[in-house]
């Protein structure tokens, strides 16, 4: 029965307080850390300047007179991450499809044990991988071509496509599993075959859902740091040739973070907040994709 | 394009291949972590390990210990008592931004906040805290969707009934998402065992076995990163990286088969 | 009731930040200076009781560390700038280093003149042919911008502009650690790169500059170009700092300093 004694009193009066309590500290923790990043980054934009920071090429912390311009790294998380989402993506959604709609059960749940598990392994390893195999393949057939050690823009676009593909096509899967089945029976009954099926009507029915796959993995892929770092040769580079090393935002981070101070910190902190709103763009880019691609289809 | 055979054809084949190549990285990435981590494997990299694992559940256990109540109480609060105004949208707002925010950045954070301005040694302890920060948006969120999903009527006749909020929390709410907290939970742990670029800086090197928190140490993912740029900084040279490789997948294998345990057995208990 | 158990939280984790705080030795700074430094802190902790925790982030975090009171010593491998001093840092010299060029093992490059290293490093020098090798291309290795032994490699080989600037070539592979330079330029068969004397192993293959051998005669007679000190700064020393500095210029400190391959300031 649930009396109300004041042993049960008390202790509903902590709890509920305890609540709060712990309302108010993640609320201040979660806040305290968004104005810290952009209070952190706010000097070196105001003082260096927001489109001088994006749109110069030379990165020189340590010049008398220092630059901070994040272009060729701008530009070689743009492109590394664009060309790593045209690989998986694809890839990604074709097989979602095909073991969400296709696959025979035993097939599918064998095939899902191990992309969960892709999934969850960390970063690190998937760098390991890339470094010990396809960088001593690119270094062992072209050191004769000067600037090409391996360690490579094609090496992290490699890591970003392995990374991202197990969350495209776990999150799809997911949501394609969860279409109604009436959707697909009545598809059948109007005559179309499978593949029909799939694309006119499942595709677009779980649209939201595999929006959000991608945007999960697109996420992944601006945000990864070592896995990257390990590959890609951290060169300062124009990211023109794929063979040759680049820098993104992020390994730009690491790379320089232990030692900075003063402007070249804060510099470090706007390189982060120039990812958040690339990550932000990139979102509101797939979102209208999407909904775009689902609605002109007659 | 859909409405011809060759249209259906050309996809059909474009699914067929995606499968293949599919099929294919899952091989060769665990085929290939396997197979080397099994060539290189012997007692001595076994036990030279062990200081790593023990640092990684001692970071496991101070990022929980802090976030875990953290992050469900205040779902619980949020869901159940709040009253849904601005402050908790400013709340939610503030969980949604930072859950998108890549972990260099959470990195760059710890290091200013917990390092340079609190002073803190570089440990397991300021990983720790670095690493329930990550996980708190997480965790919170989880905990909120798994509260949802229980129908209000049901909470509106706990209470009709003359049970009070609290009690109704405890016995009628908590125990009904269980499942799905112990997931976040399950989740957490995962992406903390595979964490790097949010400690790497805070948490030090691996100094021997870890005797106290407040010490520098490394975990699995930190020290296998460490040792992949230099092979010679571990004593195993690379071949420790290989098998450190080895022992975070069956690391993996075993969390996403405990998961699966979980929901079985809460389906069992629920009965559907 | 609320208020008291707010302070109490707010209590327990200053608390347990200020556990944290230990009587260590913290020592931050140059990977180069950090292989000695681990060899001298080894002897020190097994003579006294002394725990000491050795950061190795590059020359210019061990800087920040110190003046930040965040380390009780920096180490830094290049010279201490002036606007650097100006924090209130003491800087003192521990030992003199010399920078090796290294390369494959397979390189049959023996010798760089100065000017050879430059453009190489600026990235006018692309294969090795160019210099007596055979047809392959170079892969340059360099460290970050933080780190002491770029900057003093930088500066005497003559690849800094004059605002400072660093005229390395853009495709230059950029890692962080000794360790890294090593890996790097012992995979690919076409690297070059630059590390501390005192970090070469038997895998690493030297070469000459100026046809002088990179060799602790060569440095002590002032005829090795990439010569530099090995400095550690402080700010305000405590009583342990100082105990440690000290045995560092004793005679076993000395002693340890030679054994490593560098050389000791004494003798100069």
């Amino acid at each position: 029965m649930l009396a109300k004694t004041k042993k049960s009193e008390k202790k509903r009066l902590l709890f509920e307080s305890l609540y709060r309590l712990s309302v108010i500290f993640s609320g201040l923790i979660l806040f305290i850390i968004i104005i810290f990043i952009f209070a952190s980054g706010f000097p070196a934009l105001k003082e260096y300047g927001f489109f001088e920071m994006i749109l110069n090429k030379e990165w020189s912390p340590n010049a008398t007179d220092p630059q901070f311009g994040l272009l060729y790294m701008v530009l070689a998380t743009i492109i590394s991450t664009l060309l790593s989402l045209l690989i998986a993506i694809p890839i990604g959604v074709l097989s979602a499809a095909y073991l969400s709609k296709m696959a025979p059960k035993k097939i599918k749940k064998t095939i899902m044990f191990f992309v969960e598990i892709l999934a969850g392994i960390p970063s690190v390893i998937y760098g390991f991988f890339i470094l010990k195999t396809l960088v001593k393949i690119i270094y062992d057939n072209g050191k004769y071509i000067e600037g090409v050690s391996g360690n490579s823009m094609l090496a992290a676009i490699a890591v970003l496509a392995l990374m991202s593909l197990p969350t495209i096509i776990t999150v799809s899967v997911t949501s394609l599993d969860a279409i109604n089945k009436s959707y697909d029976e009545a598809s059948y009954a109007l005559g179309a075959n499978t593949i029909q099926t799939i694309f006119k009507v499942d595709l677009r029915a779980a649209r939201l859902g595999i929006m959000s796959a991608i945007v999960l993995g697109a996420g992944k892929v601006i945000g990864e740091t070592m896995a990257v770092m390990l590959v890609s040769g951290n060169a300062i580079n124009f990211p023109g040739n794929l063979l040759e090393p680049v820098r993104t935002l992020t390994s730009n981070i690491a790379t320089e973070m232990a030692y900075a101070s003063g402007l070249h910190q804060s510099a470090l902190y706007a390189t982060g907040i120039i990812l958040f709103i690339l990550i932000m763009i990139l979102n509101y880019i797939l979102l209208v994709v999407i909904k775009r691609g689902g609605t002109s289809d007659a | 394009m859909l409405n011809h055979k060759f249209g259906i054809n050309f996809v059909k084949y474009a699914m067929y291949l995606s499968l293949i190549l599919l099929i294919a990285f899952i091989a060769l990435i665990i085929g290939y972590i396997v197979l080397e981590g099994l060539a290189q494997l012997n007692l001595d990299l076994l036990i030279s390990s062990n200081p790593l694992i023990v640092s990684t559940l001692m970071l496991i256990g101070i990022a929980l210990i802090v976030a875990i109540p953290l992050g469900i109480f205040s779902a619980i609060y949020m869901q159940m008592y709040a009253k849904q105004g601005r402050i908790i949208s400013l709340i939610r707002f503030s969980i949604d931004s930072l859950t998108g925010i890549p972990s260099i950045i959470y990195g760059l954070f710890a290091l200013s906040f917990f390092i340079y301005y609190f002073g803190l040694n570089r440990s397991i302890f300021a990983a720790g805290l670095a690493m329930a920060i990550v996980i708190l948006p997480v965790l919170i969120k989880n905990t909120e969707e798994a509260i949802k999903t229980i129908e209000r009527s049901q909470i509106e006749a706990s209470l009709a009934l003359g049970a009070t909020k609290y009690d109704t929390v405890t016995k009628v709410v908590v125990p009904f998402c269980l499942d799905g907290i112990i997931n976040g939970v399950i989740l957490s742990i995962g992406r903390i065992i595979g964490e790097t670029a949010a400690i790497m800086f805070v948490i030090g090197t691996l100094n021997g076995f870890p005797t106290s928190i407040f010490e520098p140490s490394a975990t699995l993912a930190t020290h296998l990163y460490l040792i992949l740029q230099e092979p010679t900084y571990a004593q195993g040279g690379i071949q420790e990286a290989y098998s450190l490789a080895l022992i975070l997948l069956l690391i993996v294998i075993i969390l996403n088969v405990l998961v699966k345990f979980v929901e079985k057995y809460f389906k069992k208990k629920r009965g559907y | 009731m609320r208020k008291y158990k707010q302070l109490i939280l707010i209590g327990c984790f200053f608390f347990l930040c200020s556990c944290s705080q230990s009587k260590d030795l913290e020592i931050s700074g140059s990977t180069s200076v950090a292989p000695l430094m681990n060899k001298l802190v080894e002897q020190y902790q097994k003579d006294t009781n002394q725990k000491i925790n050795i950061n190795a982030d590059g020359s210019s975090a061990g800087i920040k560390a110190a003046s930040e009171n965040l380390a009780n010593i920096g180490m830094v491998s290049r010279e201490v700038e002036k606007d650097e001093l100006a924090l209130g840092l003491k800087s003192e010299v521990i030992a003199i280093d010399a920078m090796a060029v290294i390369v494959n093992k397979d390189n049959q490059v023996t010798n760089l003149s100065q000017q050879e290293l430059c453009d190489i490093y600026s990235g006018k020098i692309k294969n090795w042919s160019e210099v007596g090798g055979k047809n392959l291309g170079i892969v340059i290795v360099s460290r970050e911008y933080g780190s002491g032994t770029r900057n003093a490699f930088e500066e005497i080989t003559g690849l800094l502009n004059e605002d400072k600037s660093s005229n390395t070539n853009a495709k230059a592979i950029i890692v962080n650690s000794t360790g890294a330079v090593i890996e790097n330029v012992q995979q690919k068969e076409g690297a070059i790169g630059y590390l501390s004397l005192g970090s070469i192993t038997e895998n690493t293959k030297t070469i000459s500059i100026n046809n002088i051998e990179p060799t602790k005669r060569n440095v002590l007679r002032n005829k090795y170009l990439l010569t530099r000190n090995f400095n550690i700064v402080t700010k305000n020393a405590d009583d342990k700092t100082k105990a440690f500095i000290e045995f560092i210029h004793s005679e076993k400190g000395h002693e340890i300093i030679a054994e490593e391959g560098f050389i000791n300031v004494s003798q100069d």
